[in-house]
């Protein structure tokens, strides 16, 4: 990937980092923050500000410039959750509405498979939020941010053996508090 | 990607695979108004020669109102610790009580005469009308409109230094004294004992301070001065919550009032808010 330090700090470089990678980090904070949508919204929008503030210290290429973005928004949503000093369950009665409705309306879902659909993927967002903090991260990259394992074992520094056995593990604990 | 939602629904038969469609599903994406917003971000193409500038001078003048502000807060504080002017200023703001560091007054007065020291609440003090006053103060004086019975007006005068003017009223065992000056004109010399209690109260629509007690002298020593015709009298007094004294201030349309009773038969805090929300 080339080099874009050089052309980072101009506001047309950056527009492009952020219109390529807003949606997958505001998915990535979604998945470990849990919601309320426009708290992750605030989020979202304060992880590129910090990021345009300091651009100037940034360097590396695009694939740098998006763990970059990412080591900010994990920073910030763990920043949130230890001030609050409360299970991430604890402020969650449900998952988002506004969420759900995205999620559903370009489906072909009938209305009851609807409701269902909505009950079980409200479901599994609470079993996801019960789980560790490093255990939720590796499911959200898995399958919300459709990365490949060596891609999360590389951002997170693992084996990528370990990685997939975390993931692996996680999947049945779910599947058995379900 | 399959549909998860019969499989789950049969619950006995649930995967991981299930659970793996489900999450895969899970895309959130942000609201409009996520988008408006970013359109005002200092990097956005079309907002950053308006929006981001706007943005970025709205933060630098944000920053140094505040800076102004902790500034001048410093040297309020700063002021109001260490310069009399400074908390009398404060004062006239605040219009509160000023407490006293302690319970102990020394008091330094110099005076042409003893007499006007001892003889301050004396009626002999309180000749002028209220006319007079008027005249003198150049604000209009307003007075106890209905004067309740055993209470009687003795007369007025006007303290040039305060601004003020003092209505002296007398009861059967005690003296009321009205003192009213414009706010912010004139000094304000009064202070109460570190451990006096400030009860607030309502008087109509405003609010006001209430205190129970005075200042007790314990010792007075007056040292004349040969040559001139001027005494310098030293008062040591202490603060006696137990006094049969009562004050109720309070400020209303750039005046401030106090009204304050001297003796045992004085009346009650509520006889003097009635007494102040009939001012007239």
């Amino acid at each position: 990937m080339p080099d874009i330090k050089p052309s980072l700090e101009e506001p047309e470089s950056f527009s492009k980092l952020f219109d390529h990678s807003h949606l997958i980090i505001f998915r990535y904070i979604y998945g470990l923050h849990g919601g309320p949508q426009e708290e992750v919204e605030d989020l979202t929008s304060e992880t590129f500000t910090r990021a345009w503030k300091s651009r100037n210290k940034f360097s590396g290429d695009e694939h740098d410039a998006l763990c970059w973005l990412f080591t900010i928004a994990r920073n910030l949503v763990i920043d949130v959750h230890r001030r609050r000093k409360v299970h991430l369950t604890e402020t969650l009665d449900s998952i988002d509405d506004t969420f759900l409705d995205n999620m559903f309306s370009s489906t072909i879902y009938s209305p009851e498979d609807q409701v269902s659909h909505r009950e079980q993927l409200t479901h599994l967002w609470k079993l996801l939020l019960d789980q560790p903090y490093d255990r939720r991260e590796m499911l959200v990259m898995r399958y919300m941010l459709n990365w490949q394992i060596k891609e999360i074992a590389k951002f997170l520094e693992m084996e990528e053996n370990t990685v997939s056995v975390y993931i692996r593990r996680t999947l049945e604990q779910i599947r058995q508090n379900w | 990607m399959g549909n998860p939602i019969n499989k789950i629904n049969n619950s006995g038969n649930l995967q991981d695979s299930d659970i793996e469609d489900l999450l895969r599903q899970a895309l959130p994406k942000p609201s409009a108004y996520f988008y408006e917003r970013i359109e005002t971000a200092p990097w956005n193409k079309a907002g950053s020669q308006k929006s981001g500038a706007h943005f970025i001078t709205s933060i630098t003048i944000r920053k140094w109102i505040l800076g102004l502000a902790v500034i001048t807060l410093f040297f309020f504080i700063f002021g109001i610790s260490f310069f009399p002017s400074v908390q009398a200023i404060a004062h006239q703001i605040a219009y509160t009580f000023f407490s006293s560091s302690s319970n102990q007054l020394e008091i330094q007065v110099t005076s042409t005469s003893p007499e006007d020291l001892s003889h301050f609440s004396d009626p002999i003090n309180f000749t002028q009308t209220i006319r007079d006053c008027q005249e003198k103060a150049g604000f209009a004086i307003k007075e106890i409109y209905q004067l309740p019975e055993n209470l009687e007006m003795i007369g007025a005068r006007f303290d040039p230094d305060y601004n003020s003017v003092t209505i002296l009223y007398q009861g059967i065992d005690y003296k009321l004294f009205l003192t009213q000056r414009p706010l912010g004109n004139g000094k304000d010399i009064f202070v109460i004992g570190s451990n006096a209690q400030i009860q607030l109260v309502n008087i109509g629509d405003q609010q006001g301070e209430f205190v129970i007690g005075g200042w007790k002298a314990v010792s007075t020593q007056t040292i004349s001065d040969t040559g001139t015709p001027k005494t310098q009298t030293n008062i040591s007094a202490v603060w006696d919550a137990q006094l049969p004294q009562f004050v109720l201030r309070w400020q209303e349309n750039g005046f401030v009032y106090e009204l304050r009773t001297l003796g045992k038969g004085s009346p009650s805090k509520s006889d003097l808010i009635t007494y102040a929300i009939g001012l007239k």
